[in-house]
C-alpha cells in the first residue's frame, strides 16, 4: 500500500500543475524573440538585408541610359526584365516572377509597422531612443511608399492625385487587413505626414548610414515634394539638409585605377550618402549586361572625371557603370547630397531664382571636373532664362545620378508632363523597333500577380 | 481520472493524505481483497462433465462453480505451485470430480456450505519420512520431433529452485526429486512441456507452431498486447523476416515484407525528397502537407522515441518490429503518431536460459554502378556537332569576347576558334576528331566509382538466472560504399541486465552505444562528354573550370597560384567525415503489487553527438580559388594574401540530449475466465534539447592544428579578376543554435475482453509541448481512440468449418501530427554582415489560431484462418482524414508576407490492406507464399490555394511559389498529383508540339500555357503508387532455404526528362538530353517520333509547353524481383561434433532488377531522371551477399 502512495507521489511531483506551466513555458529555439523591447525593434530596423536592400529597380531596365545586347534581350532574366525593356503591355505572362519589386518593399513597410504597433502598445517610456526608433520607423515606411509609388501608380498631379489609383496603404502589422488601393494624394499624404512626423524625432547623426537620420528624412521630404512638384517645400528641406555637415566628394581625390572607385558607406569617406540602401538586382542591371547609351556617355566632356570615374570602357568599345555609391555591383538607390543639390538648382530655378540655380550646379560639378593645383578645370556656367538654366540643371541631373535607383525613369515620367521636356523613347531589339511616347500608360508597371492573385481588392493598372 | 492534481499543495495544506489519495488507497485494497477471495454466487446441479487438456486449476476450479454453483476459495499464491491438470470426467459426483482434480496436487480441499476451501497439503511428520524417501534420481532424455536429441534445454522442477540443462546427447539428471514432483522442460523455439516426474523420462518438445504463435505479442512501446485481443492495426515483423534481408540499416529490412507501408524513394514528380520526408517512409500515405510538419512515422527504440540517427541502431541487436497503422494502435504517441509508429524492440535475454552465444557474420558485394543508365546525356561526337553549330550561330561570342568576368569556354569552342583563325590547318580537326571518341563516363567509372563491400560482424551472449537477466551485444559494420573514398564504419555495444532482487521488484538497466565513422567521396559530373581526367601516364588533368582557361594561365604566369582544376586531384584534398557518438542509457524498475497490478518508472537518457569535419588542402581548388581571388598583387610583383594560404577546415558540431522520463501503473486481470481487462495509465515528460555550432578555419595546417585567426572581415579587398569588384572576406559564422523541445503526456489505455471472444478498448491521451508564445492551454491536445474486437469464430453458432478462425476488428480514433513554429509573430536574431549590428528576422506571419494537425482515423479488418492455417490473412479498410492540416495559405504581398502558416487543409487516404500467406505444400518439401496487397488513394478536399495550370503542370520547382517540395496541390486529387498540357503531336511542317486551346490544336503556346482552364488539362494521378505490394514463395527442404521477393508498384505516374527545345540550351548541364538525337529533323519524323524540332530560336513558351505536356509523363507501374535468399541450415546431427547448436549459411542478392514497367525508355521509376543533372544517377548497383549465423553450445 505505501508503496502505492509513494508512486503515486512520485508522478504528482513529477506532473505538478505549477511547474507544468513554466516548464512547457521555456523557448524552444534559441534564437528566437518577440519582438517587444527597444533592442528588438531596433534589430528589426537594423536589419539591412530587409530595411536597406530590395527597393525597386524595374524602372532602370525601362528608362532611356542603358541598353543590353540583344542577346540578352531576348532570353536573360525574367520574363518581366525582358518584357519591361520592350515597353510590352503585360509583362509578367501570368509569371508570379517579378513580385520582388512590390514584396520587398511591402515587407519594409510591415517591419515599420510591428515597429510603430509595437512602440504604440508598450509601456516603454517615450525617450530619445524611444523617438529614434519611431522615427527610424517612419522614415522607412515612408521611403518604401515613395519607391513603389514611382512604379506602380500614376505620377502625381495636384488635378488627378484624388482620382489615380494610388497603393494599397497598410499602417498597421495586422497581416489579416487587406486593403485596396488608396488615392496618389492618400499615399502622398501619409508620406509626408510620417515624414514630418520623423524629422521631429530623428538624430542628427546616425551611428550607421544604414540608419535614417534627420538629415536623411529632410533629403526624403526634398525628394518627395519635388516630385510633387511642390518646389518651394522641396527647396526648404534641400536648404535644411546642405546647411548640415555633408559634403560633395572631389572626385580628384579618388583613385580611378580601382574597379569601383566610390568609397563604401561604411569607411564613412563617402560624405555624401545620407541614407544607405539598394535595389533588387536584375539580370538587365547587372554591371556585365547594363551597357551606357552613346547618347549619354558623349555628353561628358573629357575634362569631367566623371567620364572615366562612372564608367569602364569594356573590349567590344561598350561601356559598363561602375560608378554606384554601394563601391560594388549592387544599385545604390539611396540619398545622398549630389541629389539634393539638383533638387534645390531645380527649385530654384522654378522658383524663378536661376542664379542661383547655376551656382548649386557649378558648385557641384566644380568637384567633379578634373583639378591641376586644387583648381577645377570646370568654368562656371551661366543662365539667362529660367528654361536655360532648367536645361542644363535636368541634364546634369542625368549625367550626376544616371543609375541612381529608378530616378531616371521617376524623372521621365515626372518631366514628361511638361512638353518643354518631354521625350519619346524607343530602342530595337533584334531588328524590331519599340517606342513609348510621353506620358504613356506603359509608364505605370502592371502590379505583380503575389498581389492581384490573392487580394481581390485590387484593380490592376491599365496599360 | 483525475490523478495529476496539485498534490504536493494538497499535502501542505490537508497534512499527510488527500482525500483523493485516501479514495486511491481504498481503491487499490478493494482489488487486493477480491484478489484473495473468490466470489461467486449461483447453485446448479452437483454432477460434474469435464473434459480438459492441461489446463490450470484455476480455469478448472471456475468450471465446477459454473455447474455446481459451489464457489472456491483459495489464496491466489498458493495456486502457483498448481500442476496443470488433465481430466476427462462425464457426470460424475462433486466429490469424485474434486479428487481427481486435486490428484497429484500439493493441495487438499474441504467442503463446507457451498463453498470448497482449497488448502496447501499439511504434510505430517510420516509423509515427510516418506517424501524423503521416495525421493528419487530421475533421468531423461529431450529430443525434438524428429527424435534429435536437444542439448541446452532446460529442465526445472515446478516449485522449487532445481533445474538442470540438457547436455550435447540430450540427457540430463536431477537427483532428490520428489516423486510428485512436476518438471518444467523449456527450450528456446519449443513449446514448453510439464511432465509427472519419472525415473526414465523421454520428452519429446515440438516445435512452436511458427505461423500463429510468433503474431501472438504485439507492442505499443506502452504495454504488450495479446494478438488475439489487440483492436487496432498492427504489422508485427519477427526476427526470422528482419532478418531475411542483409543491410547495415534497420529500416531497410521493412521494404517490400510490410504490408501498408512504402517506400518513397522518389517523392513528388520532381524527385527531391521532401524535407519532412527525412525516413522516406509512409505508412499508409500521407495526409500532411507543410515541411515543417514532420510526415514520418515515429520511430520507437523499446519505450522511447528514438531522436538520434537511424542508422545508429544495428539491425542485428533487434527481436522485431510492429508498426502501428490505425488509431487504436497508434493513439497512445498522441501528437506524434499521425504518420504511424514503427516500435523497434532490442533483443533480450530470459530468467531461467542458459548462456547462448550468437554470431552473424555477413559481406555484401555491390557491382559498380551503371553510369551508362542515364539518359541525361549526350554522346561526345553528337555534343561537338551541337557546339559547332552553336559556334557557327555566334553562341559563343559574348562568352568569347568577356574580358571581365572570363567565362569558361569549352575545350572544343577553343579548338573553334583557332580553327577559325586557321582554318586549313588540320592538325586542329583531327584534335577535335579525336575528342570525339571520349567517353567521360568511362573515365568517371575508372576514377570515381568502385565495388561497393560491406562487412558485418555481430556476436551477442544473452542468458539468465532465476534472479536475473543479462545480454551483451557487439557489433561491427565496416562499408565501403560504390563511390570512392565514401564509406563508414560503425561500432555498437548493447548490453542490458535485469535484475529481480525480490519476488515483486524487477530492476533493469541498458545501455546502447554506438560510434560510427563516415566519409562521403568527391564527386564530380563533368559538363562535357570529352574531357579525360588522366593522361596516358595516369598524371591528373585539369579540366575546364571556374574561369576562362587562358585567364587561368595569364594569372600564374603573374605569380598567382595554379588556378586550374584537376577532379581525380580533388579525390585527395577533399576530406569530409561525420563522426557520432550515441549513447543511450535506460533504467526501469518495475514493482509488482499483486500479480495483476504493478507500477513502472522508466528513465531514459540519450545523448548523440555528431562531429562533420570538412578539410580542404591547401592544395585543393577550394583553397587555391579563395586564395587567388583575394591575392593583392603589387606594382612590382609582390603578393599580399588577404584569404590566408593553407588549409581550410569547416567543423560542425551538434549535439542531442534527450531525457524521458515515465510513470505508468498496468493492470491485468482476468475474472473468472470470463473476463479479462487490462489498463494501463501514466504520465511522462520529455525533454530534447539539440544544440550544434560551426566554425570555419581559413589557413589552416593540419600538421600542426593552427589557423591563421587575425584575419579583418570588415576590409573589403580588390578582388581578381577584378570587374568583381571589392568583397570582404567570406566571415565563418559563429552562431550556435539551440533547440529545447519538451512535452508533458498524461495517457491512459485499456481494454476489456469478455469471454475470449469479445474485446473493447478506449486510449485517451493528452499531449502538452513549449510551442513558443502560445498560452499552455492552447498546447494541450487531447487525442483519444477506441477499438472492437469480435473473435466470431469462437461463437457456439459458428461452424464455418473451412475457415475456423475469424475474427473482425473495428476502431475509430484521432492521431495527432506535431507543428513546432510559434503562433505569434516571431523574430530570430541574428547580425548584420555589414554593420556588424545586431539583427532580427521576422521569420513568420503570426497566427494566434494555430493548433496541432489532427487525422481522423477508421479501421475495419478481418483477421481469418483456414483449416491447419494452410491459408491465414486479413483484410483492412481504413480511412484517414487529416482535418487541421498546416497549408502555407497565400495572401497578399502588401502584408508583408507571401504566405502565413494555417489549420486549414483537409486531406483523406483511403485504402485497403490485404495479407494472405499460404501453405501450398507441407511435408519434407515446404513452399509458403506470403501476398501482400495494398490499395491506397489520397485526396485533397480542401486547400485554400488555387494554383494556375501553367503552375500545376510545371515539372519543376518554382521558386517564387510557396515551398511546396513536389507537391502540386488541386482540390479533389492526390496530393502528390502529376498534370500536364493536352497534345495535339507534332506539326508535320516544322515539327513543333501542338496542344490545344479552347478545343482547337493550337501552337500560340503563351495562350495555351496562361489561358488553359484546369477542367482542361489532364491529371494523370499521383507520382506515388496507388496499388503496391510483394509476392514472396519461400521453399525450404531438409535445411535448405530458398526465398524469392517480388514486389510490385501500380498506378502511379512519373515525369520523364527530355531535351530542351531550345537549341542554344541543348547542352547546358540542367537539360541536356538523349532525346535530342531522336528529336524531328524532317517531314515524316512525326511518325516515329514524339520529340519536337530543336530550333535555335529563344522561344522558351514553345519549350515549357513541350516540357509540361503529356507526352513526358509515364506510367510508372513496374513489377521488380527484389531480392532472392538462399540458406543452409545444419541439422542437429551434423553439429553433434561441433560447438554449435544451430549454424546457417545464407547468400543473399538484392536489386536483382526490374521484370517489367510500364514505361518503353528503360527508366526505373524509383529513380527520378530530375533528381541529378547529368549522368551520375544511377538505379541501385545489385549487390551480393554471403554469411553465416550460427549459435554456440
Amino acid at each position: 500500500m505505501k508503496k502505492i502512495i509513494i508512486f503515486i507521489l512520485l508522478v504528482q511531483v513529477m506532473v505538478g500543475c505549477k511547474k507544468q506551466d513554466a516548464w512547457l513555458n521555456a523557448k524552444s529555439n534559441k534564437s528566437d524573440v518577440i519582438p517587444s523591447t527597444l533592442e528588438d525593434f531596433q534589430a528589426l530596423l537594423d536589419n539591412n538585408s530587409v530595411m536597406n536592400a530590395n527597393y525597386p529597380s524595374i524602372g532602370i531596365v525601362g528608362a532611356d541610359n542603358s541598353f543590353v545586347l540583344d542577346a540578352v534581350a531576348l532570353t536573360a532574366g525574367q520574363v518581366n526584365e525582358r518584357n519591361a525593356y520592350k515597353w510590352s503591355k503585360d509583362i509578367y505572362e501570368n509569371s508570379l516572377e517579378g513580385g520582388a519589386h512590390w514584396q520587398y518593399p511591402y515587407q519594409t513597410i510591415e517591419y515599420a509597422n510591428v515597429v510603430l504597433d509595437g512602440l504604440a502598445k508598450s509601456n516603454i517610456s517615450e525617450n530619445t531612443t524611444f523617438n529614434n526608433i519611431k522615427g527610424q520607423a517612419l522614415f522607412f515606411r515612408s521611403f518604401a511608399y515613395y519607391n513603389l509609388l514611382q512604379i506602380y501608380a500614376k505620377q502625381y498631379t495636384k488635378e488627378t492625385a484624388d482620382t489615380y489609383l494610388g497603393l494599397p496603404l497598410k499602417v498597421s502589422s495586422d497581416v489579416n487587413v487587406v486593403v485596396s488601393r488608396s488615392s496618389v494624394q492618400a499615399v502622398y499624404d501619409q508620406i509626408i505626414n510620417d515624414l514630418t512626423s520623423a524629422e521631429r524625432l530623428l538624430t542628427d547623426v546616425p551611428l550607421f548610414k544604414t540608419r535614417p537620420s534627420k538629415p536623411a528624412a529632410q533629403s526624403l521630404l526634398a525628394k518627395v515634394y519635388l516630385n510633387m512638384g511642390n518646389y518651394a517645400k522641396a527647396k526648404e528641406y534641400a536648404d535644411l539638409v546642405l546647411s548640415s555637415n555633408y559634403s560633395l566628394i572631389d572626385l580628384n581625390t579618388l583613385n580611378a585605377a580601382l574597379t569601383y572607385p566610390f568609397p563604401t558607406f561604411q569607411s564613412n569617406n563617402n560624405t555624401e550618402i545620407l541614407f544607405y540602401c539598394t535595389a533588387v538586382g536584375l539580370t538587365f542591371t547587372s554591371t556585365s549586361n547594363l551597357l551606357v547609351l552613346d547618347e549619354l556617355y558623349n555628353r561628358y566632356d573629357d575634362n569631367d572625371l566623371r567620364k572615366t570615374i562612372f564608367f569602364r570602357t569594356n573590349a567590344n568599345l561598350t561601356h559598363s557603370f561602375r560608378g554606384r555609391y554601394s563601391a560594388g555591383m549592387t544599385i545604390f538607390c539611396g540619398l545622398a547630397t549630389n541629389e539634393i543639390y539638383l533638387i534645390r538648382a531645380e527649385c530654384l530655378a522654378r522658383l524663378g531664382n536661376y542664379q542661383a540655380a547655376i551656382e548649386d550646379i557649378n558648385a557641384l560639378l566644380r568637384q567633379r571636373w578634373k583639378k591641376d593645383n586644387g583648381i577645377s578645370r570646370y568654368v562656371d556656367q551661366i543662365a539667362n532664362t529660367e528654361n536655360e538654366a532648367l536645361n542644363i540643371i535636368l541634364l546634369e541631373r542625368r549625367k550626376e545620378l544616371p543609375f541612381s535607383g529608378n530616378l531616371r525613369w521617376e524623372d521621365l515620367k515626372r518631366l514628361n508632363l511638361d512638353p518643354r521636356f518631354s521625350k519619346t523613347l524607343s530602342r530595337t531589339v533584334n531588328g524590331q523597333q519599340y517606342t513609348i511616347p510621353p506620358n504613356d500608360s506603359r509608364y505605370v508597371y502592371p502590379i505583380p500577380l503575389i498581389e492581384t492573385n490573392f487580394n481581390p481588392l485590387i484593380i490592376q493598372n491599365e496599360r | 481520472m483525475n490523478f495529476y492534481t496539485c498534490f504536493p499543495n494538497a499535502l501542505l495544506h490537508y497534512g499527510w493524505l488527500s482525500p483523493k489519495t485516501i479514495r486511491v488507497m481504498k481503491l487499490v485494497s478493494f482489488f487486493m481483497i477480491i484478489t484473495c477471495l473468490k466470489l461467486s454466487a449461483s447453485a446448479y446441479a452437483q454432477r460434474i462433465t469435464i473434459n480438459v487438456k492441461q489446463q490450470p486449476l484455476a480455469s478448472v476450479f471456475s468450471t465446477i462453480e459454473k455447474q455446481t454453483g459451489y464457489q472456491f476459495w483459495y489464496k491466489s499464491k498458493d495456486l502457483e505451485n498448481a500442476g496443470k491438470v488433465t481430466v476427462n470426467l462425464d457426470n460424475v459426483e462433486l466429490t469424485q470430480a474434486l479428487d481427481k482434480v486435486f490428484e497429484g496436487q500439493p493441495f487438499t480441499y474441504e467442503l463446507a456450505n457451498k463453498t470448497i476451501v482449497v488448502k496447501p497439503k499439511e504434510k505430517t511428520i510420516i509423509d515427510k519420512i516418506g517424501a524423503y524417501l521416495r525421493k528419487q534420481l530421475i533421468t531423461g532424455i529431450v529430443t525434438d520431433e524428429k527424435d534429435l536429441p536437444l542439448a541446452g534445454a532446460t529442465v526445472k522442477v515446478k516449485g522449487t529452485n532445481k533445474t538442470a540443462q540438457t547436455d550435447t546427447d540430450g540427457k540430463f539428471k536431477l537427483s532428490d526429486v520428489d516423486d510428485a514432483a512436476i518438471l518444467v522442460i523449456s527450450y528456446l523455439g519449443y513449446e514448453t512441456a510439464e511432465v509427472q516426474a519419472n525415473a526414465n523420462l523421454k520428452i519429446r518438445l515440438s516445435l512452436t507452431s511458427a505461423d500463429l504463435k510468433e503474431l501472438s505479442v504485439v507492442s505499443t512501446g506502452y504495454q504488450n498486447i495479446p494478438k488475439e485481443r489487440a483492436t487496432g492495426s498492427f504489422v508485427q515483423i519477427d526476427n526470422q523476416l528482419l532478418n531475411r534481408r542483409v543491410s547495415t540499416n534497420i529500416l531497410d529490412r521493412l521494404d517490400g515484407i510490410t504490408s501498408g507501408l512504402i517506400f518513397n524513394k522518389i517523392s513528388g514528380p520532381i524527385g527531391v525528397a521532401p524535407t519532412n520526408e527525412k525516413l522516406g517512409i509512409s505508412i499508409r500515405g500521407r495526409v500532411t502537407i507543410d515541411d515543417k510538419v514532420s510526415a514520418d512515422p515515429l520511430v520507437v527504440l523499446d519505450n522511447f522515441p528514438y531522436e538520434g540517427d537511424i542508422n545508429n541502431i544495428n539491425p542485428n541487436d533487434i527481436e522485431s518490429i510492429s508498426v502501428l497503422k490505425d488509431a487504436a494502435a497508434a493513439s497512445i504517441w498522441g501528437a506524434r503518431s499521425g504518420n504511424g509508429v514503427i516500435i523497434i524492440t532490442t533483443k533480450k535475454g530470459k530468467f531461467s536460459q542458459g548462456l547462448k552465444i550468437d554470431l552473424n557474420s555477413n559481406i555484401t558485394i555491390g557491382t559498380t554502378p551503371d553510369l551508362k543508365y542515364s539518359r541525361n546525356y549526350l554522346k561526345s561526337s553528337d555534343f561537338i556537332d551541337v557546339e559547332t553549330y552553336l559556334f557557327d550561330q555566334g553562341q559563343y561570342n559574348v562568352n568569347l569576347s568577356d574580358v571581365n568576368f572570363y567565362p569558361v569556354i569549352s575545350p572544343v569552342v577553343e579548338l573553334l576558334v583557332k580553327r577559325k583563325a586557321d582554318p586549313s590547318n588540320p592538325a586542329i580537326l583531327e584534335q577535335i576528331n579525336n575528342l570525339r571518341k571520349v567517353d567521360v563516363r568511362d573515365e568517371t567509372a575508372k576514377h570515381f566509382y568502385q565495388k561497393s563491400i560491406n562487412q558485418q560482424y555481430s556476436l551477442s551472449l544473452r542468458g539468465g538466472s532465476e534472479k536475473s537477466i543479462y545480454s551483451l551485444s557487439i557489433g561491427y559494420d565496416k562499408n565501403k560504399n560504390n563511390l570512392v573514398g565514401s564509406g563508414s564504419d560503425r561500432l555498437t555495444i548493447n548490453s542490458t541486465n535485469t535484475y529481480r532482487p525480490f519476488k515483486n521488484l524487477e530492476l533493469m538497466a541498458s545501455l546502447i552505444y554506438s560510434k560510427s565513422n563516415s566519409a562521403i567521396g568527391y564527386q564530380y559530373t563533368s559538363p562535357y562528354p570529352y574531357v579525360s581526367f588522366a593522361d596516358e601516364n595516369g598524371n591528373p588533368l585539369a579540366v575546364p573550370y571556374g574561369r576562362r582557361t587562358s585567364y587561368l594561365e595569364s594569372t600564374a604566369a603573374l605569380g598567382f597560384l595554379d588556378w586550374k582544376y584537376r577532379p581525380i586531384q580533388e579525390q585527395a584534398y577533399n576530406d569530409n567525415t561525420t563522426k557520432v557518438n550515441n549513447i543511450l542509457l535506460r533504467g526501469s524498475a518495475r514493482y509488482s503489487f499483486t500479480n495483476f497490478l504493478n507500477a513502472v518508472l522508466q528513465y531514459q537518457f540519450e545523448t548523440e553527438n555528431g562531429k562533420i569535419q570538412g578539410y580542404r588542402d591547401p592544395s585543393s581548388y577550394e583553397a587555391r580559388n579563395n586564395i587567388n581571388l583575394y591575392s593583392q598583387r603589387a606594382s612590382n610583383g609582390s603578393f599580399t594574401y588577404p584569404f590566408p594560404k593553407g588549409g581550410i577546415l569547416y567543423l560542425t558540431d551538434r549535439n542531442l540530449n534527450s531525457n524521458n522520463l515515465r510513470a505508468q501503473l498496468n493492470f491485468n486481470r482476468e475474472f473468472s475466465t470470463k473476463h479479462i481487462i487490462s489498463a494501463i495509465a501514466g504520465a511522462e515528460i520529455r525533454e530534447i534539447v539539440n544544440d550544434g555550432n560551426n566554425r570555419i578555419l581559413y589557413g589552416y595546417n593540419d600538421s600542426f592544428g593552427t589557423a591563421t585567426t587575425n584575419l579583418n572581415f570588415n576590409v573589403a579587398y580588390p578582388v581578381n579578376p577584378s570587374a568583381l569588384g571589392s568583397i570582404v572576406l567570406p566571415s565563418p559564422s559563429g552562431t550556435v543554435t539551440g533547440l529545447t523541445n519538451r512535452y508533458l503526456s498524461y495517457y491512459a489505455n485499456g481494454a476489456y475482453t469478455f469471454l475470449d471472444r469479445y474485446t473493447f478498448s478506449l486510449s485517451g491521451r493528452k499531449d502538452g509541448a513549449n510551442i513558443f508564445g502560445a498560452r499552455t492551454n492552447d498546447k494541450i491536445t487531447p487525442l483519444w481512440s477506441s477499438g472492437l474486437a469480435y473473435e466470431i469464430s469462437k461463437e457456439s453458432f459458428y461452424n464455418f468449418s473451412i475457415i475456423p478462425y475469424l475474427k473482425l476488428r473495428a476502431s475509430y480514433g484521432y492521431n495527432g501530427n506535431v507543428y513546432n513554429a510559434s503562433a505569434y509573430l516571431t523574430a530570430t536574431y541574428g547580425v548584420s554582415s555589414q554593420t556588424g549590428l545586431p539583427t532580427a528576422t521576422i521569420t513568420s506571419a503570426p497566427n494566434s489560431e494555430l493548433r496541432w494537425e489532427k487525422i481522423r482515423n477508421k479501421n475495419f479488418a478481418i483477421d481469418f484462418a483456414a483449416q491447419k492455417n494452410r491459408i491465414t490473412g486479413s483484410f483492412e479498410l481504413y480511412e484517414k482524414l487529416g482535418k487541421d492540416l498546416i497549408e502555407d495559405a497565400l495572401i497578399p504581398a502588401s502584408s508583408g508576407f507571401v504566405s502565413y502558416k494555417g489549420n486549414a487543409a483537409t486531406v483523406q487516404t483511403k485504402g485497403l490492406d490485404m495479407i494472405l500467406n499460404s501453405i501450398n505444400v507441407d511435408g519434407n518439401l515446404k513452399w509458403t507464399t506470403n501476398f501482400l496487397f495494398s490499395y491506397n488513394k489520397d485526396r485533397v478536399i480542401s486547400y485554400d490555394t488555387k494554383y494556375t495550370s501553367q503552375y500545376l503542370t510545371s515539372n519543376q520547382a518554382n521558386s517564387a511559389g510557396p515551398s511546396r517540395y513536389g507537391l502540386y496541390i488541386n482540390e479533389g486529387n492526390s496530393l502528390f498529383g502529376i498534370y500536364s498540357f493536352k497534345s495535339a503531336g507534332l506539326d508535320p511542317l516544322n515539327g513543333d508540339p501542338r496542344g490545344y486551346l479552347n478545343g482547337a490544336v493550337s501552337k500560340d503556346y503563351v495562350n495555351i500555357l496562361t489561358n488553359t482552364k484546369i477542367d482542361d488539362i489532364i491529371y494523370h494521378g499521383s507520382s506515388r503508387p496507388m496499388n503496391f505490394g510483394s509476392l514472396r514463395n519461400t521453399f525450404s527442404y531438409s535445411g535448405f532455404l530458398l526465398s524469392a521477393n517480388v514486389t510490385y508498384k501500380f498506378n502511379y505516374f512519373f515525369r520523364r526528362k527530355s531535351t530542351t527545345l531550345v537549341y542554344a540550351d541543348v547542352l547546358n548541364s540542367g537539360s541536356v538530353n538523349a532525346d535530342f538525337i531522336d528529336r524531328w529533323k524532317k517531314t515524316g519524323d512525326e511518325i516515329a517520333t514524339s520529340i519536337p524540332s530543336v530550333v535555335y530560336d529563344f522561344n522558351y513558351n514553345r519549350n515549357t509547353f513541350y516540357q509540361s505536356s503529356e507526352t513526358l509523363v509515364e506510367k510508372g507501374d513496374h513489377i521488380r524481383l527484389q531480392d532472392i535468399t538462399l540458406g543452409y541450415n545444419f541439422t542437429k546431427n551434423a553439429l553433434r561434433k561441433l560447438p554449435f547448436s544451430s549454424l546457417e549459411i545464407y547468400s543473399y542478392v538484392n536489386n536483382i532488377g526490374i521484370l517489367w514497367r510500364a514505361n518503353k525508355y528503360k527508366l526505373d521509376p524509383d529513380l527520378s531522371d530530375y533528381s541529378f543533372a547529368g549522368y551520375n544517377s544511377y538505379p541501385l548497383p545489385r549487390t551480393f551477399s554471403l554469411g553465416i549465423r550460427t549459435t554456440f553450445k
